[in-house]
Protein backbone atom coordinates (compact mmCIF):
# COMPACT_ATOMS: atom_id res chain seq x y z
CA UNK A 1 0.00 0.00 0.00
CA UNK A 2 2.68 2.83 0.56
CA UNK A 3 4.87 1.24 -1.86
CA UNK A 4 2.33 2.00 -4.27
CA UNK A 5 1.01 5.46 -2.92
CA UNK A 6 4.87 6.69 -3.11
CA UNK A 7 5.07 5.44 -6.74
CA UNK A 8 1.62 7.33 -7.43
CA UNK A 9 3.66 10.66 -5.70
CA UNK A 10 6.62 10.08 -7.70
CA UNK A 11 4.74 9.46 -10.84
CA UNK A 12 3.44 12.91 -10.21
CA UNK A 13 5.95 14.98 -9.37
CA UNK A 14 7.67 13.57 -12.29
CA UNK A 15 4.72 14.61 -14.50
CA UNK A 16 5.19 17.92 -13.16
CA UNK A 17 8.52 18.09 -13.81
CA UNK A 18 8.29 17.21 -17.59
CA UNK A 19 5.56 19.58 -17.75
CA UNK A 20 7.59 22.20 -16.71
CA UNK A 21 10.65 21.58 -18.55
CA UNK A 22 8.64 21.89 -21.89
CA UNK A 23 6.91 25.11 -20.59
CA UNK A 24 4.75 27.25 -23.11
CA UNK A 25 6.65 30.29 -22.14
CA UNK A 26 4.37 33.15 -21.86
CA UNK A 27 5.81 35.82 -24.26
CA UNK A 28 6.86 38.62 -21.57
CA UNK A 29 6.14 36.77 -18.04
CA UNK A 30 2.37 36.05 -17.40
CA UNK A 31 2.60 37.76 -13.59
CA UNK A 32 4.69 40.49 -15.22
CA UNK A 33 1.67 41.36 -17.63
CA UNK A 34 -0.45 41.33 -14.57
CA UNK A 35 2.06 43.87 -12.78
CA UNK A 36 2.02 46.21 -15.26
CA UNK A 37 -2.14 45.54 -16.18
CA UNK A 38 -3.64 48.66 -16.48
CA UNK A 39 -7.06 50.08 -16.49
CA UNK A 40 -7.80 50.83 -20.38
CA UNK A 41 -9.45 54.24 -20.29
CA UNK A 42 -10.51 53.44 -23.89
CA UNK A 43 -8.53 55.46 -25.72
CA UNK A 44 -5.84 54.74 -27.89
CA UNK A 45 -3.50 58.07 -28.50
CA UNK A 46 -1.20 58.07 -31.29
CA UNK A 47 0.56 61.11 -30.48
CA UNK A 48 0.56 64.28 -28.93
CA UNK A 49 -0.91 67.38 -30.90
CA UNK A 50 0.25 70.37 -28.25
CA UNK A 51 -0.96 72.13 -25.00
CA UNK A 52 -2.70 74.72 -24.49
CA UNK A 53 -1.61 76.21 -21.29
CA UNK A 54 -4.15 78.91 -21.04
CA UNK A 55 -6.94 76.95 -20.86
CA UNK A 56 -4.92 73.96 -19.63
CA UNK A 57 -5.97 71.69 -23.03
CA UNK A 58 -4.12 68.68 -23.98
CA UNK A 59 -4.20 68.23 -28.03
CA UNK A 60 -3.58 64.31 -29.35
CA UNK A 61 -3.94 62.18 -31.99
CA UNK A 62 -5.91 59.11 -31.25
CA UNK A 63 -6.73 55.77 -33.37
CA UNK A 64 -10.45 57.62 -33.85
CA UNK A 65 -9.24 60.74 -34.44
CA UNK A 66 -8.14 64.80 -33.62
CA UNK A 67 -9.05 64.72 -30.01
CA UNK A 68 -9.09 67.29 -26.32
CA UNK A 69 -8.93 66.87 -23.33
CA UNK A 70 -9.12 69.22 -20.12
CA UNK A 71 -7.93 68.20 -17.15
CA UNK A 72 -10.70 65.67 -15.01
CA UNK A 73 -12.80 65.88 -17.73
CA UNK A 74 -14.21 63.57 -20.38
CA UNK A 75 -12.36 63.98 -23.98
CA UNK A 76 -13.90 66.03 -26.66
CA UNK A 77 -13.13 65.26 -30.61
CA UNK A 78 -12.43 67.89 -32.61
CA UNK A 79 -11.89 66.22 -35.69
CA UNK A 80 -12.63 62.34 -36.64
CA UNK A 81 -10.95 60.17 -39.45
CA UNK A 82 -12.88 59.44 -42.16
CA UNK A 83 -11.82 57.01 -44.90
CA UNK A 84 -10.09 59.50 -46.59
CA UNK A 85 -8.47 61.01 -44.18
CA UNK A 86 -6.63 59.48 -41.50
CA UNK A 87 -5.04 61.05 -39.16
CA UNK A 88 -1.57 60.10 -38.37
CA UNK A 89 0.30 63.39 -37.25
CA UNK A 90 -1.44 66.94 -35.43
CA UNK A 91 -0.41 69.87 -33.90
CA UNK A 92 -2.92 72.63 -32.95
CA UNK A 93 -1.47 76.39 -32.75
CA UNK A 94 -3.10 79.66 -32.71
CA UNK A 95 -2.72 81.98 -35.42
CA UNK A 96 -4.25 85.56 -35.91
CA UNK A 97 -6.25 84.39 -32.86
CA UNK A 98 -7.58 81.68 -35.02
CA UNK A 99 -7.13 77.86 -33.58
CA UNK A 100 -6.06 75.75 -35.92
CA UNK A 101 -4.83 72.11 -36.64
CA UNK A 102 -2.10 70.97 -38.35
CA UNK A 103 -2.69 67.38 -40.09
CA UNK A 104 -0.61 64.82 -41.52
CA UNK A 105 -3.03 62.16 -42.87
CA UNK A 106 -3.13 59.00 -45.07
CA UNK A 107 -5.95 57.43 -47.27
CA UNK A 108 -7.51 54.62 -45.53
CA UNK A 109 -7.74 53.01 -48.84
CA UNK A 110 -4.18 51.34 -48.72
CA UNK A 111 -1.59 51.18 -46.21
CA UNK A 112 1.17 53.05 -48.32
CA UNK A 113 -0.89 55.73 -49.65
CA UNK A 114 0.91 59.10 -49.66
CA UNK A 115 0.71 61.54 -46.65
CA UNK A 116 -1.28 64.27 -46.97
CA UNK A 117 -0.48 67.86 -45.37
CA UNK A 118 -4.34 69.31 -44.48
CA UNK A 119 -4.90 72.26 -42.25
CA UNK A 120 -7.94 72.59 -40.30
CA UNK A 121 -9.78 75.55 -38.49
CA UNK A 122 -11.70 74.66 -35.40
CA UNK A 123 -15.26 74.80 -35.88
CA UNK A 124 -15.44 74.49 -39.82
CA UNK A 125 -16.96 71.68 -41.46
CA UNK A 126 -13.78 69.96 -43.02
CA UNK A 127 -9.71 70.31 -43.51
CA UNK A 128 -8.31 71.79 -46.26
CA UNK A 129 -5.73 69.81 -48.21
CA UNK A 130 -2.44 71.47 -49.65
CA UNK A 131 0.44 70.87 -51.60
CA UNK A 132 3.23 70.77 -49.01
CA UNK A 133 5.07 67.40 -49.08
CA UNK A 134 4.70 66.96 -45.51
CA UNK A 135 7.15 64.55 -43.53
CA UNK A 136 6.58 65.21 -39.80
CA UNK A 137 4.74 67.61 -37.49
CA UNK A 138 6.37 67.41 -34.73
CA UNK A 139 5.67 69.57 -31.58
CA UNK A 140 5.04 72.26 -33.73
CA UNK A 141 7.37 71.86 -36.47
CA UNK A 142 6.46 71.35 -39.82
CA UNK A 143 9.10 69.13 -42.13
CA UNK A 144 8.67 68.87 -45.32
CA UNK A 145 10.73 68.43 -49.18
CA UNK A 146 11.28 71.43 -50.51
CA UNK A 147 10.10 70.05 -53.54
CA UNK A 148 9.70 67.18 -55.75
CA UNK A 149 13.79 66.27 -55.71
CA UNK A 150 13.72 65.81 -52.43
CA UNK A 151 17.35 66.38 -51.51
CA UNK A 152 16.48 69.37 -49.44
CA UNK A 153 14.23 69.74 -45.98
CA UNK A 154 12.11 72.84 -45.03
CA UNK A 155 11.05 73.71 -41.61
CA UNK A 156 9.09 75.65 -40.53
CA UNK A 157 6.96 76.57 -36.87
CA UNK A 158 3.48 76.70 -37.04
CA UNK A 159 2.06 79.95 -36.31
CA UNK A 160 5.14 82.03 -37.33
CA UNK A 161 6.60 83.27 -40.45
CA UNK A 162 9.39 82.05 -41.63
CA UNK A 163 11.07 78.76 -42.48
CA UNK A 164 15.27 77.13 -42.36
CA UNK A 165 16.32 75.03 -45.05
CA UNK A 166 18.50 71.77 -44.97
CA UNK A 167 20.08 70.83 -48.08
CA UNK A 168 21.92 68.26 -48.99
CA UNK A 169 19.53 65.22 -47.67
CA UNK A 170 19.30 62.08 -49.17
CA UNK A 171 17.65 60.30 -46.72
CA UNK A 172 15.73 61.25 -43.58
CA UNK A 173 16.59 59.30 -40.26
CA UNK A 174 15.03 60.24 -37.16
CA UNK A 175 13.20 63.71 -36.80
CA UNK A 176 12.75 64.23 -32.82
CA UNK A 177 11.06 67.24 -31.13
CA UNK A 178 11.04 68.75 -27.66
CA UNK A 179 8.62 71.54 -26.48
CA UNK A 180 8.63 73.50 -23.07
CA UNK A 181 5.61 75.76 -23.51
CA UNK A 182 3.28 75.80 -26.50
CA UNK A 183 2.25 79.42 -24.96
CA UNK A 184 4.54 82.22 -26.13
CA UNK A 185 7.29 83.02 -25.54
CA UNK A 186 7.55 78.93 -25.73
CA UNK A 187 10.77 77.21 -26.51
CA UNK A 188 10.90 74.48 -28.94
CA UNK A 189 13.22 72.18 -30.49
CA UNK A 190 13.59 69.89 -33.41
CA UNK A 191 16.71 67.76 -33.72
CA UNK A 192 16.77 65.69 -37.75
CA UNK A 193 19.52 62.71 -37.72
CA UNK A 194 19.89 62.23 -41.75
CA UNK A 195 22.18 61.09 -44.78
CA UNK A 196 23.49 63.38 -46.70
CA UNK A 197 24.65 62.42 -50.73
CA UNK A 198 27.39 60.93 -49.21
CA UNK A 199 25.77 58.95 -46.79
CA UNK A 200 27.56 60.51 -43.99
CA UNK A 201 25.50 60.89 -40.60
CA UNK A 202 24.77 64.51 -40.72
CA UNK A 203 22.52 66.33 -37.88
CA UNK A 204 20.54 69.50 -37.08
CA UNK A 205 19.01 71.29 -34.97
CA UNK A 206 16.11 73.48 -35.60
CA UNK A 207 15.60 76.19 -32.77
CA UNK A 208 12.41 78.39 -32.02
CA UNK A 209 12.90 80.67 -29.44
CA UNK A 210 11.86 84.36 -28.87
CA UNK A 211 9.79 84.42 -32.25
CA UNK A 212 12.53 83.63 -34.12
CA UNK A 213 13.38 79.89 -36.35
CA UNK A 214 17.47 79.23 -36.03
CA UNK A 215 19.35 76.66 -37.86
CA UNK A 216 22.26 74.73 -36.26
CA UNK A 217 24.00 72.36 -38.21
CA UNK A 218 25.77 69.96 -35.68
CA UNK A 219 28.65 67.43 -35.76
CA UNK A 220 26.47 63.98 -35.67
CA UNK A 221 27.36 61.39 -32.57
CA UNK A 222 28.55 57.98 -33.70
CA UNK A 223 25.20 56.46 -31.94
CA UNK A 224 21.70 56.91 -34.56
CA UNK A 225 18.50 56.08 -32.48
CA UNK A 226 18.38 58.92 -30.44
CA UNK A 227 15.81 58.84 -27.26
CA UNK A 228 15.45 62.56 -27.42
CA UNK A 229 17.37 65.64 -26.97
CA UNK A 230 18.02 68.87 -24.53
CA UNK A 231 19.02 72.09 -24.87
CA UNK A 232 20.08 74.70 -22.45
CA UNK A 233 21.43 78.02 -23.64
CA UNK A 234 24.08 76.69 -26.17
CA UNK A 235 24.59 73.07 -25.01
CA UNK A 236 22.93 70.38 -26.46
CA UNK A 237 22.46 66.88 -24.32
CA UNK A 238 21.72 63.64 -26.80
CA UNK A 239 20.68 60.10 -25.02
CA UNK A 240 20.63 57.13 -26.69
CA UNK A 241 17.83 54.55 -26.99
CA UNK A 242 19.39 51.37 -27.09
CA UNK A 243 22.46 51.70 -24.67
CA UNK A 244 21.53 54.61 -22.83
CA UNK A 245 24.81 56.58 -23.63
CA UNK A 246 24.28 60.27 -23.18
CA UNK A 247 26.03 62.67 -25.22
CA UNK A 248 27.15 66.64 -24.65
CA UNK A 249 27.80 69.23 -27.10
CA UNK A 250 29.21 72.04 -25.04
CA UNK A 251 28.50 74.55 -27.69
CA UNK A 252 25.62 74.31 -30.80
CA UNK A 253 27.17 77.42 -32.28
CA UNK A 254 30.30 76.39 -33.02
CA UNK A 255 29.11 72.61 -33.85
CA UNK A 256 31.84 71.48 -30.94
CA UNK A 257 31.84 67.51 -30.90
CA UNK A 258 29.45 64.91 -29.44
CA UNK A 259 31.25 63.89 -26.38
CA UNK A 260 30.14 60.39 -24.66
CA UNK A 261 29.44 61.58 -21.01
CA UNK A 262 31.35 57.88 -20.65
CA UNK A 263 28.21 56.62 -18.54
CA UNK A 264 26.16 54.27 -20.24
CA UNK A 265 22.52 54.69 -18.22
CA UNK A 266 22.06 51.03 -18.58
CA UNK A 267 25.51 50.62 -16.25
CA UNK A 268 24.24 52.90 -14.26
CA UNK A 269 20.04 51.32 -14.20
CA UNK A 270 20.41 48.14 -15.38
CA UNK A 271 17.07 47.57 -16.68
CA UNK A 272 17.74 51.07 -18.27
CA UNK A 273 19.52 49.59 -21.43
CA UNK A 274 16.40 51.16 -23.23
CA UNK A 275 15.24 54.39 -22.69
CA UNK A 276 11.41 54.21 -23.44
CA UNK A 277 11.33 58.14 -23.65
CA UNK A 278 13.26 61.64 -22.85
CA UNK A 279 11.47 63.83 -21.85
CA UNK A 280 14.13 67.12 -22.98
CA UNK A 281 14.29 69.23 -19.92
CA UNK A 282 16.81 71.22 -18.73
CA UNK A 283 16.72 72.32 -15.16
CA UNK A 284 19.10 74.28 -14.09
CA UNK A 285 22.30 72.12 -14.02
CA UNK A 286 19.69 68.66 -14.36
CA UNK A 287 18.34 67.00 -17.00
CA UNK A 288 15.22 64.79 -16.78
CA UNK A 289 14.26 61.42 -17.96
CA UNK A 290 11.39 59.59 -17.81
CA UNK A 291 12.02 55.63 -18.49
CA UNK A 292 8.29 54.56 -19.00
CA UNK A 293 8.91 50.49 -18.29
CA UNK A 294 7.59 48.25 -15.90
CA UNK A 295 7.55 51.35 -13.91
CA UNK A 296 8.15 55.78 -14.13
CA UNK A 297 11.57 56.14 -13.63
CA UNK A 298 12.79 59.60 -13.35
CA UNK A 299 16.58 59.88 -14.37
CA UNK A 300 18.10 63.28 -13.10
CA UNK A 301 21.43 63.91 -14.91
CA UNK A 302 23.85 66.25 -12.65
CA UNK A 303 26.12 67.51 -15.78
CA UNK A 304 28.64 68.94 -14.19
CA UNK A 305 29.20 66.42 -11.50
CA UNK A 306 28.63 63.46 -13.94
CA UNK A 307 26.50 61.55 -11.82
CA UNK A 308 22.74 60.16 -11.77
CA UNK A 309 20.16 59.86 -9.34
CA UNK A 310 16.87 58.45 -10.47
CA UNK A 311 13.50 58.26 -8.53
CA UNK A 312 11.35 55.19 -9.14
CA UNK A 313 7.24 55.87 -9.39
CA UNK A 314 6.15 53.32 -6.94
CA UNK A 315 2.48 54.70 -5.88
CA UNK A 316 -0.22 56.78 -8.41
CA UNK A 317 -1.44 56.43 -11.80
CA UNK A 318 1.81 56.11 -13.27
CA UNK A 319 2.92 53.03 -11.17
CA UNK A 320 3.38 49.96 -13.61
CA UNK A 321 2.61 51.75 -16.55
CA UNK A 322 4.20 49.54 -19.54
CA UNK A 323 1.99 51.17 -22.02
CA UNK A 324 3.76 53.16 -24.33
CA UNK A 325 5.08 56.46 -24.03
CA UNK A 326 3.86 58.65 -27.35
CA UNK A 327 4.72 62.03 -25.79
CA UNK A 328 5.47 64.50 -23.59
CA UNK A 329 5.51 68.14 -22.94
CA UNK A 330 6.26 70.60 -20.08
CA UNK A 331 3.63 72.43 -18.88
CA UNK A 332 5.35 73.54 -15.96
CA UNK A 333 8.32 74.05 -13.58
CA UNK A 334 9.04 70.36 -12.88
CA UNK A 335 5.88 69.08 -14.66
CA UNK A 336 5.12 67.15 -17.54
CA UNK A 337 2.11 65.88 -19.44
CA UNK A 338 2.99 62.76 -20.56
CA UNK A 339 0.62 60.86 -23.28
CA UNK A 340 0.95 56.99 -23.42
CA UNK A 341 -0.73 54.40 -26.51
CA UNK A 342 -3.42 52.85 -23.98
CA UNK A 343 -3.38 54.42 -20.05
CA UNK A 344 -4.49 57.93 -20.93
CA UNK A 345 -2.83 60.78 -20.33
CA UNK A 346 -1.21 61.92 -16.37
CA UNK A 347 0.79 64.69 -15.13
CA UNK A 348 4.14 63.77 -13.32
CA UNK A 349 6.45 65.55 -11.12
CA UNK A 350 10.48 65.19 -12.52
CA UNK A 351 11.62 66.17 -9.31
CA UNK A 352 9.88 63.74 -7.16
CA UNK A 353 7.66 61.17 -9.53
CA UNK A 354 4.13 62.48 -7.78
CA UNK A 355 1.70 61.62 -10.64
CA UNK A 356 -1.93 61.58 -11.03
CA UNK A 357 -4.39 61.15 -14.17
CA UNK A 358 -5.12 64.51 -16.43
CA UNK B 1 -9.49 45.87 7.53
CA UNK B 2 -12.06 44.08 5.43
CA UNK B 3 -9.17 41.65 4.95
CA UNK B 4 -8.29 41.10 8.52
CA UNK B 5 -12.28 40.21 9.51
CA UNK B 6 -11.57 36.51 8.18
CA UNK B 7 -8.19 36.08 9.47
CA UNK B 8 -9.57 36.98 12.92
CA UNK B 9 -12.55 34.99 12.52
CA UNK B 10 -10.58 31.89 11.78
CA UNK B 11 -7.52 32.43 14.17
CA UNK B 12 -10.63 32.67 16.71
CA UNK B 13 -12.35 29.83 15.63
CA UNK B 14 -9.01 27.52 15.74
CA UNK B 15 -8.25 28.91 19.45
CA UNK B 16 -11.61 27.48 20.46
CA UNK B 17 -11.52 24.51 18.28
CA UNK B 18 -7.97 23.49 20.09
CA UNK B 19 -9.49 23.84 23.20
CA UNK B 20 -12.46 21.62 22.58
CA UNK B 21 -11.39 19.33 20.63
CA UNK B 22 -9.99 15.97 22.66
CA UNK B 23 -7.33 13.32 21.72
CA UNK B 24 -9.31 10.92 20.01
CA UNK B 25 -7.97 9.19 17.37
CA UNK B 26 -11.23 8.60 14.48
CA UNK B 27 -9.48 7.37 11.47
CA UNK B 28 -7.86 4.00 10.08
CA UNK B 29 -5.49 3.48 7.59
CA UNK B 30 -7.69 3.48 4.28
CA UNK B 31 -10.23 5.69 5.48
CA UNK B 32 -10.87 8.27 2.67
CA UNK B 33 -12.16 11.99 2.71
CA UNK B 34 -13.75 13.26 -0.13
CA UNK B 35 -13.92 17.49 -0.09
CA UNK B 36 -15.61 20.15 -2.11
CA UNK B 37 -14.39 23.87 -1.71
CA UNK B 38 -15.47 27.20 -3.08
CA UNK B 39 -14.11 30.86 -1.88
CA UNK B 40 -12.10 33.87 -2.49
CA UNK B 41 -8.85 33.83 -3.76
CA UNK B 42 -6.96 37.10 -1.98
CA UNK B 43 -4.08 38.07 -4.34
CA UNK B 44 -0.96 38.30 -1.80
CA UNK B 45 2.05 39.81 -3.81
CA UNK B 46 3.89 38.59 -6.40
CA UNK B 47 7.62 38.98 -6.00
CA UNK B 48 10.25 39.26 -9.17
CA UNK B 49 13.27 38.39 -7.31
CA UNK B 50 15.79 38.89 -10.17
CA UNK B 51 14.69 42.06 -10.75
CA UNK B 52 17.40 44.18 -9.82
CA UNK B 53 16.28 47.62 -12.12
CA UNK B 54 15.24 49.95 -9.42
CA UNK B 55 11.88 49.20 -10.09
CA UNK B 56 8.83 47.96 -7.96
CA UNK B 57 9.73 44.13 -7.56
CA UNK B 58 7.61 43.26 -4.69
CA UNK B 59 3.83 43.95 -5.19
CA UNK B 60 1.62 43.35 -2.54
CA UNK B 61 -2.32 43.19 -2.53
CA UNK B 62 -4.49 45.85 -4.71
CA UNK B 63 -0.09 46.41 -6.20
CA UNK B 64 -0.50 43.27 -7.66
CA UNK B 65 -2.89 44.57 -10.24
CA UNK B 66 -5.03 41.84 -9.44
CA UNK B 67 -8.59 42.10 -7.80
CA UNK B 68 -9.74 39.40 -5.18
CA UNK B 69 -11.60 36.66 -7.47
CA UNK B 70 -12.59 33.50 -6.65
CA UNK B 71 -11.24 29.83 -5.91
CA UNK B 72 -13.13 26.34 -6.27
CA UNK B 73 -11.73 23.18 -5.80
CA UNK B 74 -12.34 19.51 -5.23
CA UNK B 75 -9.95 16.84 -3.27
CA UNK B 76 -9.69 13.12 -2.26
CA UNK B 77 -7.49 11.50 0.26
CA UNK B 78 -6.67 8.58 2.24
CA UNK B 79 -5.52 7.91 5.85
CA UNK B 80 -2.30 6.61 5.47
CA UNK B 81 -1.79 6.35 9.11
CA UNK B 82 -4.35 7.72 11.88
CA UNK B 83 -3.72 10.96 11.74
CA UNK B 84 -2.36 11.66 8.20
CA UNK B 85 -3.93 11.54 4.67
CA UNK B 86 -2.15 11.47 1.38
CA UNK B 87 -4.31 12.18 -1.89
CA UNK B 88 -4.88 15.07 -4.66
CA UNK B 89 -6.39 18.22 -5.12
CA UNK B 90 -7.93 19.75 -8.65
CA UNK B 91 -8.75 23.77 -8.09
CA UNK B 92 -9.79 26.29 -10.78
CA UNK B 93 -9.06 30.03 -9.79
CA UNK B 94 -9.30 33.46 -11.33
CA UNK B 95 -8.58 36.85 -10.76
CA UNK B 96 -9.31 39.68 -12.92
CA UNK B 97 -6.63 42.15 -13.36
CA UNK B 98 -6.25 46.25 -13.47
CA UNK B 99 -7.14 45.75 -17.17
CA UNK B 100 -10.47 43.55 -16.86
CA UNK B 101 -8.28 40.50 -18.25
CA UNK B 102 -8.90 37.07 -16.55
CA UNK B 103 -5.92 35.86 -15.05
CA UNK B 104 -7.09 31.94 -14.28
CA UNK B 105 -5.14 29.01 -12.64
CA UNK B 106 -5.63 25.30 -12.44
CA UNK B 107 -3.60 24.49 -9.68
CA UNK B 108 -3.19 20.54 -9.30
CA UNK B 109 -1.48 19.02 -6.40
CA UNK B 110 -0.61 16.18 -4.35
CA UNK B 111 -1.32 17.02 -0.56
CA UNK B 112 -0.15 15.72 2.63
CA UNK B 113 -2.79 16.23 5.80
CA UNK B 114 -2.02 16.15 9.10
CA UNK B 115 -5.16 15.96 11.75
CA UNK B 116 -3.48 17.16 14.38
CA UNK B 117 -6.64 17.47 16.44
CA UNK B 118 -9.63 14.92 16.17
CA UNK B 119 -13.01 14.44 17.42
CA UNK B 120 -16.85 13.12 16.77
CA UNK B 121 -17.61 16.54 15.77
CA UNK B 122 -14.32 18.81 14.65
CA UNK B 123 -10.93 18.10 13.23
CA UNK B 124 -8.57 20.47 12.61
CA UNK B 125 -6.53 19.96 9.52
CA UNK B 126 -3.27 21.34 8.61
CA UNK B 127 -2.23 20.36 4.91
CA UNK B 128 0.84 21.05 2.39
CA UNK B 129 0.66 20.60 -1.07
CA UNK B 130 2.75 20.40 -4.02
CA UNK B 131 2.17 20.20 -8.08
CA UNK B 132 1.84 21.94 -11.16
CA UNK B 133 -0.62 25.09 -12.08
CA UNK B 134 -1.63 25.69 -15.19
CA UNK B 135 -1.32 29.59 -15.18
CA UNK B 136 -2.77 31.44 -18.11
CA UNK B 137 -3.24 35.54 -18.93
CA UNK B 138 -3.69 37.16 -21.73
CA UNK B 139 -3.55 33.64 -24.09
CA UNK B 140 -0.47 32.64 -22.52
CA UNK B 141 0.26 29.56 -20.39
CA UNK B 142 2.90 28.82 -17.89
CA UNK B 143 3.19 25.97 -15.78
CA UNK B 144 4.38 27.26 -12.64
CA UNK B 145 5.70 25.05 -10.06
CA UNK B 146 3.50 25.27 -6.79
CA UNK B 147 3.59 25.02 -2.87
CA UNK B 148 0.14 25.31 -1.05
CA UNK B 149 -0.22 25.50 2.59
CA UNK B 150 -3.56 25.23 4.56
CA UNK B 151 -5.36 24.97 7.64
CA UNK B 152 -8.86 23.98 8.04
CA UNK B 153 -11.64 23.30 11.04
CA UNK B 154 -14.03 21.21 9.82
CA UNK B 155 -17.63 20.69 11.85
CA UNK B 156 -18.78 17.69 11.63
CA UNK B 157 -22.96 17.53 12.00
CA UNK B 158 -23.22 13.63 11.40
CA UNK B 159 -20.79 10.94 11.26
CA UNK B 160 -20.11 11.35 7.40
CA UNK B 161 -21.14 15.04 6.56
CA UNK B 162 -19.23 18.06 7.89
CA UNK B 163 -18.65 22.07 6.77
CA UNK B 164 -15.11 23.67 7.00
CA UNK B 165 -13.97 27.27 7.06
CA UNK B 166 -10.23 27.03 5.53
CA UNK B 167 -7.31 29.48 4.62
CA UNK B 168 -4.28 28.74 3.20
CA UNK B 169 -1.65 30.27 1.15
CA UNK B 170 -0.90 28.95 -2.30
CA UNK B 171 2.60 29.74 -3.89
CA UNK B 172 3.35 29.76 -7.91
CA UNK B 173 7.12 30.01 -9.55
CA UNK B 174 7.22 31.47 -12.89
CA UNK B 175 11.03 30.52 -13.44
CA UNK B 176 13.25 32.45 -16.69
CA UNK B 177 16.87 31.92 -17.42
CA UNK B 178 19.03 34.29 -19.74
CA UNK B 179 17.20 37.50 -21.01
CA UNK B 180 14.28 36.92 -19.25
CA UNK B 181 15.97 36.18 -15.69
CA UNK B 182 13.97 39.38 -14.23
CA UNK B 183 10.76 38.15 -15.33
CA UNK B 184 11.04 35.17 -12.78
CA UNK B 185 8.19 36.08 -10.38
CA UNK B 186 6.70 34.22 -7.60
CA UNK B 187 3.22 34.85 -7.17
CA UNK B 188 1.40 34.21 -3.92
CA UNK B 189 -2.55 33.94 -3.34
CA UNK B 190 -4.51 33.13 -0.40
CA UNK B 191 -7.53 31.06 -0.79
CA UNK B 192 -10.31 31.53 1.55
CA UNK B 193 -12.89 29.00 1.57
CA UNK B 194 -16.11 27.10 2.95
CA UNK B 195 -15.80 23.30 2.35
CA UNK B 196 -17.89 20.35 2.73
CA UNK B 197 -16.50 17.16 3.70
CA UNK B 198 -17.60 13.56 3.46
CA UNK B 199 -15.60 11.30 5.15
CA UNK B 200 -15.79 7.36 5.12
Amino acid sequence: MKRNTLLTVASVLLACLLAVSCNLDAGQGIFREVSVSVQSVGISIIGAAGFDSATSTAYYVSDEGLQSKRASEDPQMILADTAAIQIKQAFVYTEAAVTKAAIIAQSGDTIDSPAVYYTYEFGSQAPVETSTLAIDLSYGFLTSWTDNSKNSLTVSYLGSAGSVAINDVSAVRQIIGTLDLRSDPGEAHLLITYWNAASENRMALVSYTGGTLQLYNLTSPDSYNIAGFSRSGDSLVLVDRNKGYVYYISDINASTAAVNSQTRLSDTFPATASVMYFYGAVDGANVYILKGYKAYTTLSWDIAGGSFSSTTTTSGFANGLIVTTVGAIRIAQDSALVYTAEGGLFTIDTLNGQNSAF
Amino acid sequence: MTKKIPVLLLVALLAASVLWCSGLQLYDVGDSLFCIYLGAAVPDFIWFPADNSGDTNFLAFSDTHLRTGLNAAISYQVFISPSLALGGEVAYQFCYSRSDMIQTAIPITANLSWFFKQSTRLDIIGGIGAGITFAKYDGNLYLAPTLNLTVEPVVYFSEHWGFGLGAGFTAMAELYFADKTSDTALAAFSPVRLSVHYRR
